[in-house]
């Protein structure tokens, strides 16, 4: 029997115009919904697949056992030790301590609760993710105001800056030059370390995410040696790209993408950084990660070793003597080592005396959740997962800090208002920091055997590689510090002073030397190229000066003068890389990023940068609807008022408006760790050739005149001796 | 006959301003030599017996605008201040309010004696004694008189407040003063509905001083003895005329006159002032009601005659 449906009078009928339209459009909406991850990776180029590790191994109940005696060895011996330190027979205290170290209740009563939890759930293996959301779909989180609150722990995960690595919404310290305060107001646009392109690593995270290198250390007629580089290193994902998914409406995160989630980098005490090197699949370049048993079953809350696994790579620097994670680079296609170092400012318990008191990272930084405050404070463009959540000294010392009640605490305690802990208590970086990066010229490295940016000046001096300068927590779109000297005068314009300007006649003089050496040029070309960082402002027409002068009068000067100011140590940062000069502006041009392996492997800037913008998400940032999505924004806050959509490569594959450039201010880094116990002296500041020029600080040629011949400085200095 | 009074006063303005100009300039560099270290607003140090933060700093700022602006720092401290570093038993100095507060005419509005004696019967100094003393309120530093002088009754409700919160948020002062910790003043103050419009809009004194002082009560009583009971403010005869709009009721009778300072006074809300338009527009709206209510009965009785026609 056939049965005959006659739609039509039905849809002649009001109800029945009505339900077809919803059909239609859920329809629609559905092979939307359906076809909208392939759309996306066409799209962008970003690519999901199925990621599988071959560190995660079955084990057997025997190999269980041995790896959970191993990892609890040193605690038991411990422990075991303590107990029979009265005996005096060596052999008789050998004979107990085994013994005692056998007992269940020795090997139950451990610190890594998982290894019995394990055991009990009968889990062999580590399958990333889905074994630790076996327990942990949901946790609770304390919130700053005391609540607790039940969350999916996944979901936790993936909306934190870690995952995410940027953000569509306000909670930036960062203002544009449009004196707008990034996503404050109107539509949000993603920003964060996903999209930002910086001098440092001289790409970002699309065009840099995992790459293997060819290099040759035994010279270029040896066989090539695989080495892996990019930004992925330092991601919590597993996949092929960052995140990206986070920066469309909605972000739906595909499934394969949230199992390749590496929980163990940050929870595991026996994470072996020897598993995070770059692997090629099918599909393409990806991180590998540690997923043994051996790291599952020594997971605890993070320490400061999960966080220095990716964190002392900005702080120390990878050339760190004490960077532990970077002893461990691979077990093969070993991670390229970074020669110069961000910040060079080293949380160990060497350099920092917060780190030699057992401090750890979270003791300051106390999370809610996954979300880990970073401080209110910061000059980058940076997403933050608590950004109101204070990370800041005073939470501990109070605004009294020094407490020994001598005359000279007091007084010290007096300038708590005026200058932060960090200017006295960083007395200098690490000297592999680094200030200028040249991209545009690289040097073979012969070691390494590769071609490496040259770092022609690298200093953790005051006044060199250090600047000081009034900040009020805030930032411009280009890292520059924000703030004002408190008298509130128009002196104080780092903008168009302290940060166009490098006039160290100590490292100018090494500069030079260092360019004449590696480039080969000689002392008038030198003379020529320094002047380009020695003043970068000379790279500026003058109609672009006083377009500058424009919008530092109607925009920055008021940004400057908001909250309270103090006197901050800054790490300052030049880079001479490529621009696409469709899109510059007053305060500097888009730059360009390099692709890695052609970089390192050919020393040819030029083409490496093409490569790295021939990228589908570099070209798509060209077109509708990119354009119109971010783009535009993103210029207005860079102090231009539309983004020119004219790719810098024609359609005969030539370049085209394509200039090489430092950027017109020099960047400023903030610096917080690496703290020492005895800081900078009076004399140090208040002498006339002291490390702060306070006449640009602001202050007036009298109050100059007194800051740096204070009458009272000789009973603080000849008491002290 | 005017104009010799507007140019004679005039003249006395102009000759006098910048005589009293220059004084305080002098005033204000003789304290430059102080305040170069202590208008640092940390300086401070932290007590070695209690930890807690004694500030030395003086907010030039807050103390040019306060009620001692025109003195000079050693007018009240010891000349021998003027030495750096200072001599170690200048530590002990003793100073008083009332060793100036006491026989000067123009302070006897203020009722200082008065104040004295209230002092000692409240309960800081019945719990304390000498260990607590006006400088443990008033900073004589920033002293405003406030209450007097404000335009602004929800201003002076936060200065004042702010006087007793320093003590009473911060328990490790109050535990190093009276050795006890007091609860939490939401949690005492608890039983109070809409607590914290409370605080916004009335003084702590207000109902936990006894009114029956000349000037600014100062006998704080104990907890027990405080106002708890609602119809004491909330009433006719609301005991806020007494403490926080004592003041304040007396400029605006003089401002608005007799009819809302006689009429309406003792009439419906709290606050001394009774908003003259919110009077006017009650009485309007009754005036028009009443005018409404006879018209319907006046056009209803014409009505229902012409129906009966």
């Amino acid at each position: 029997m056939k049965m005959k449906i006659n739609l039509k009078p039905f849809l002649k009928k009001w109800y029945g115009k009505i339900t077809a339209v919803i059909v239609g459009l859920a329809l629609i909406l559905f092979v939307g919904m359906m076809a909208m991850p392939s759309f996306f990776e066409w799209y962008t180029g970003v690519k999901n697949a199925p990621l599988t590790y071959n560190s995660s191994k079955k084990l057997t109940d025997e190999q269980f056992e041995e790896t959970a005696r191993k990892i609890t060895y040193n605690e038991r011996l411990e422990k075991a030790e303590e107990i029979t330190k009265d005996e005096k027979n060596d052999f008789t205290r050998s004979v107990k301590i085994q013994m005692l170290m056998n007992t269940p209740s020795f090997m139950r009563d451990t610190k890594f609760k998982h290894i019995e939890y394990f055991r009990k759930a009968g889990i062999k293996q580590y399958k990333g993710p889905e074994t630790c959301l076996e327990c942990h779909k949901t946790m609770k989180v304390h919130e700053a105001d005391g609540s607790i609150k039940k969350v999916n722990t996944l979901s936790d995960v993936i909306n934190s800056v870690h995952f995410e690595f940027q953000r569509m919404a306000p909670g930036f310290s960062t203002y544009g030059f449009n004196g707008k305060q990034v996503n404050a107001k109107g539509r949000p646009i993603p920003v964060g370390k996903i999209d930002r392109a910086c001098g440092i690593p001289g790409s970002f995270s699309w065009t840099g995410w995992a790459v293997l290198v060819k290099t040759y250390p035994n010279g270029k007629d040896k066989p090539a040696v695989m080495r892996s580089e990019g930004c992925g290193q330092c991601h919590i994902g597993g996949s092929y790209d960052p995140a990206t998914e986070k920066m469309m409406p909605g972000g739906v995160i595909p499934a394969e993408t949230k199992e390749g989630i590496d929980c163990l980098i940050c929870h595991s005490q026996n994470y072996d950084m020897n598993y995070k090197y770059v692997i090629k699949d099918k599909v393409g370049y990806r991180w590998n990660q540690d997923r043994t048993m051996e790291a599952a079953m020594s997971v605890t809350i993070p320490t400061n070793k999960n966080c220095l696994n990716c964190h002392q790579h900005n702080m120390g620097g990878d050339v760190y003597q004490y960077n532990v994670a970077a002893k461990s680079l691979g077990y093969k296609n070993q991670r390229i080592i970074h020669g110069g170092s961000k910040r060079g400012n080293p949380f160990s318990s060497e350099d920092d005396v917060h780190a030699a008191a057992g401090l750890q990272c979270l003791d300051c930084h106390v999370p809610e959740g996954h979300k880990i405050p970073r401080g209110v404070k910061g000059t980058d463009l940076v997403a933050n997962d608590l950004p109101n959540r204070k990370v800041d000294c005073e939470n501990c010392h109070t605004s009294a800090p020094h407490t020994k009640n001598k005359l000279e605490d007091v007084i010290l305690n007096g300038h708590v208002n005026r200058i932060a802990c960090e200017t006295c208590h960083i007395p200098s970086l690490q000297s592999s920091s680094v200030v200028l990066r040249d991209w545009v010229h690289p040097t073979w490295d012969k070691e390494d055997g590769m071609y490496v940016p040259t770092d022609i000046l690298r200093s953790g001096k005051p006044d060199v590689g250090i600047t000081y300068l009034w900040f009020n927590g805030n930032g411009t779109f280009l890292a520059n510090a924000m703030g004002n000297n408190p008298n509130h005068t128009d002196k104080y314009n780092p903008l168009m002073n302290q940060l166009v300007t490098l006039n160290d006649p100590e490292a100018l003089k090494e500069v030079k030397q260092n360019i004449m050496s590696d480039f080969g040029m000689t002392s008038q070309q030198a003379d020529n190229y320094m002047k380009t960082f020695t003043n970068t402002l000379s790279q500026l027409s003058p109609k672009m000066i006083e377009k500058r002068k424009e919008v530092i009068k109607t925009f920055i000067v008021k940004l400057e003068n908001m909250g309270q100011s103090k006197i901050y140590p800054f790490k300052l940062f030049n880079a001479y890389m490529y621009e696409d000069m469709s899109n510059q502006g007053p305060f500097g041009a888009m730059i360009l990023p390099f692709d890695y392996p052609t970089y390192y492997e050919t020393g040819n800037s030029l083409a490496s940068m093409k490569k790295a913008i021939e990228n589908p998400i570099v070209k798509r940032m060209y077109q509708f609807p990119f354009k119109e999505y971010m783009m535009d924004d993103f210029m207005h806050y860079f102090g231009v008022s539309t983004w020119s959509d004219v790719y810098p490569i024609d359609s005969k594959g030539n370049l085209r408006n394509i200039e090489p450039h430092w950027m017109r201010q020099y960047g400023t880094l903030m610096i917080n760790h690496g703290i020492k116990k005895d800081g900078l002296s009076c004399e140090n500041c208040h002498s006339p050739n002291g490390i702060l020029d306070f006449a640009k600080l602001g202050y007036s040629p009298q109050r100059v005149k007194d800051l740096t011949h204070l009458k009272d400085l000789k009973y603080f200095t000849s008491n002290k001796k | 006959m005017k104009f010799l009074i507007t140019a004679l006063s005039l003249f006395i303005l102009v000759s006098v301003k910048p005589a009293a100009k220059q004084n305080s300039l002098s005033t204000k560099d003789e304290n430059q030599n102080c305040l170069r270290c202590h208008s640092m607003a940390t300086l401070s140090y932290r007590d070695t017996t209690t930890g807690i933060i004694k500030s030395l700093a003086v907010s030039p700022k807050e103390f040019y605008n306060s009620n001692h602006k025109d003195l000079a720092c050693i007018d009240c401290h010891s000349k021998d201040f003027q030495t750096f570093p200072h001599n170690a038993k200048l530590k002990n100095e003793n100073l008083y309010c009332l060793n100036c507060h006491k026989d000067e005419p123009k302070f006897k509005q203020f009722h200082f004696q008065s104040i004295e004696k209230e002092f000692k019967q409240s309960v800081h100094y019945k719990k304390l004694g000498n260990k607590f003393t006006c400088f443990d309120c008033h900073d004589p530093h920033s002293f405003e008189i406030h209450a007097r002088v404000s335009k602004d009754i929800k201003e002076t409700v936060l200065y004042d407040n702010m006087i007793c919160l320093n003590c009473h948020e911060n328990n490790s002062k109050i535990k190093y003063l009276s050795g006890v910790i007091l609860p939490s003043l939401t949690t005492s103050h608890s039983w109070l509905p809409h607590m914290d419009l409370h605080w916004k809009s009335v003084r702590c004194i207000d109902c936990h001083t006894s009114p029956n002082a000349p000037g600014v009560s100062h006998i704080i009583l104990p907890k027990d003895k405080a106002v708890k009971n609602c119809v004491e403010c909330h009433s006719r005869n609301s005991l806020l005329l007494q403490t926080l709009y004592k003041f304040e009721s007396k400029q605006s009778r003089n401002k608005e006159g007799f009819l809302n300072a006689v009429i309406l006074n003792n009439s419906y809300v709290i606050g001394a002032t009774r908003n003259y338009y919110l009077n006017l527009l009650s009485f309007i709206i009754f005036g028009l009601t009443l005018i409404a209510l006879s018209v319907h009965g006046i056009l209803r009785t014409i009505a229902k005659k012409r129906k009966l026609k």
